[in-house]
């Protein structure tokens, strides 16, 4: 099994049986997801579980995968639904409205305990800065600039994790790229 | 050049990956899941799998078919089995067929033909005494001899058992084996090689029973008691002027284990 292996081959193959894809699969995403849930969550021990949580469900729905988009995007989307699980669970505010639409429900979310004033304040150091700014971003907006950079999904893609329209996704990335310039430009 | 359109101009350089927001991401530290998770995760998945190798799609789309052949496999099988053990535990003599269908080491011998053979084995050995005198242990043989033409010979399944005085006062005793006899006949037994068909009629059931040497051989052949397989026949012989004697012959893998005689009480013919 080549190490170029596509990510969706090697999940059929993972499917069929073989554990060396799920290896494989698990090697190259593991980074990038763990520090999704990280940079959300800033909580080590909430990000593994998060990040636990995905895999096993992986692991369990493996034979009911299909090729219908990129590997990146159906284990995203799986991160994406636990997240949002993650947050009502332990949202401090009762009244949150948890309809279908997730992208309302994400946006009127508050902050986890991780991102609170004196938390923020913490992040003194310049290679902390950008952790700082990201962490006091809404958590669509958060959502949709770490997807980016951390998975590499384009807007489509973002759109489809997330659940919204591309206009959305295109919207959130815009307004989290502008407060992330802004913050560092006024930093620096 | 306003707001929005500056921050579209600069998503699109940061879409393009060559924006310093990303390079400055891209230079954050690049956490990892500690190594204690990554076992866990991964031996999940070899179990996953070694539960899925239990219960591997090819077995379980192969074990409906495959359990179906063997059920038909099973039946064929059984029903095969019928007829045979039909034969052998039918009650013999019950039904007008069974006369003209027992062979004689075959097939085809009518029950004239068995009736007419028996006749000269006994008019030759006086075959009926002998048995008695064997199976009687040397007591007084209780029937007499009469005429073939005057005879009646039943076949039933298990006729009453008469009682140790009742077989006394008739001098014949039972029991000369000493194994005690089975309870009832077990149909689950192996009956390879039985019955001797022939053994239904009369006659040879005489000539059996004259075989004393033969019985004595078996009487003295070791049996062991878990392999015995206990098939047991009765036989009704009544002279017209003798009481009934009712034979019991006991099989054992297809070959005569021993022969007890008893005087049938219910049936019993004028006293000597």
């Amino acid at each position: 099994m080549h190490s170029n292996t596509g990510d969706e081959q090697l999940m059929l193959r993972y499917r069929q049986g073989e554990h060396r894809a799920f290896e494989i699969l698990y090697t190259r995403h593991k980074g990038a997801l763990y520090r999704y849930f990280l940079r959300h969550c800033g909580s080590a021990a909430a990000a593994e579980e998060l990040f636990q949580d995905v895999w096993v469900n992986l692991i369990r729905s493996r034979e009911r995968y299909q090729v219908r988009a990129k590997f990146t995007t159906y284990l995203y989307r799986m991160a994406h639904n636990r997240l949002i699980d993650h947050y009502r669970r332990h949202s401090r505010n009762p009244v949150i409205a948890l309809g279908n639409d997730n992208d309302f429900v994400i946006e009127e979310l508050p902050a986890p305990d991780c991102e609170g004033p004196e938390q923020r304040l913490s992040y003194n150091e310049a290679t902390d800065t950008l952790k700082a700014l990201i962490a006091a971003l809404p958590p669509a907006q958060r959502e949709a600039f770490l997807l980016k950079e951390e998975s590499g999904l384009s807007l489509d893609e973002i759109a489809e994790v997330t659940d919204v329209s591309r206009e959305a996704a295109k919207s959130r990335l815009r307004y989290a790229v502008a407060r992330l310039r802004k913050g560092l430009t006024e930093a620096g | 050049m306003s707001k929005d359109d500056q921050d579209d101009r600069e998503l699109e350089a940061y879409l393009k990956g060559d924006s310093a927001l990303s390079k400055t991401y891209q230079a954050l530290a690049r956490e990892e899941p500690s190594p204690r998770l990554d076992r866990v995760i991964l031996a999940k998945s070899r179990r996953a799998l070694r539960r899925r190798g239990a219960h591997h799609p090819f077995a379980s789309h192969w074990m409906v078919p495959v359990s179906l052949a063997a059920i038909l496999l099973i039946g064929i099988g059984l029903v095969s089995l019928i007829p045979y053990e039909s034969d052998v535990f039918a009650p013999k003599g019950l039904s007008p067929e069974s006369d003209t269908a027992l062979p004689e080491g075959g097939a085809g011998r009518s029950a004239d033909e068995v009736k007419s053979n028996a006749e000269a084995e006994v008019g030759s050995e006086g075959g009926l005494d002998v048995l008695r005198e064997e199976v009687g242990a040397g007591g007084q043989a209780p029937a007499r001899r009469a005429a073939p033409a005057e005879r009646k010979v039943e076949t039933r399944q298990r006729p009453p058992v008469e009682n140790e005085t009742a077989q006394k006062r008739r001098g014949i005793e039972t029991g000369i084996m000493k194994e005690p006899a089975p309870a009832a006949m077990d149909e689950s037994v192996d009956y390879d090689g039985y019955p001797d068909q022939s053994l239904d009629d009369k006659m040879r059931l005489i000539r059996i029973g004259m075989s004393q040497s033969e019985v004595r051989r078996l009487l003295g052949e070791p049996v062991k008691q878990e392999k015995m397989t206990w098939i047991y026949r009765e036989e009704r012989v009544e002279d017209a002027d003798a009481p009934v004697t009712l034979y019991r012959i006991y099989f054992e893998h297809g070959k005569v284990h021993r022969v007890e005689g008893t005087p049938a009480p219910d049936r019993a013919g004028p006293k000597p």
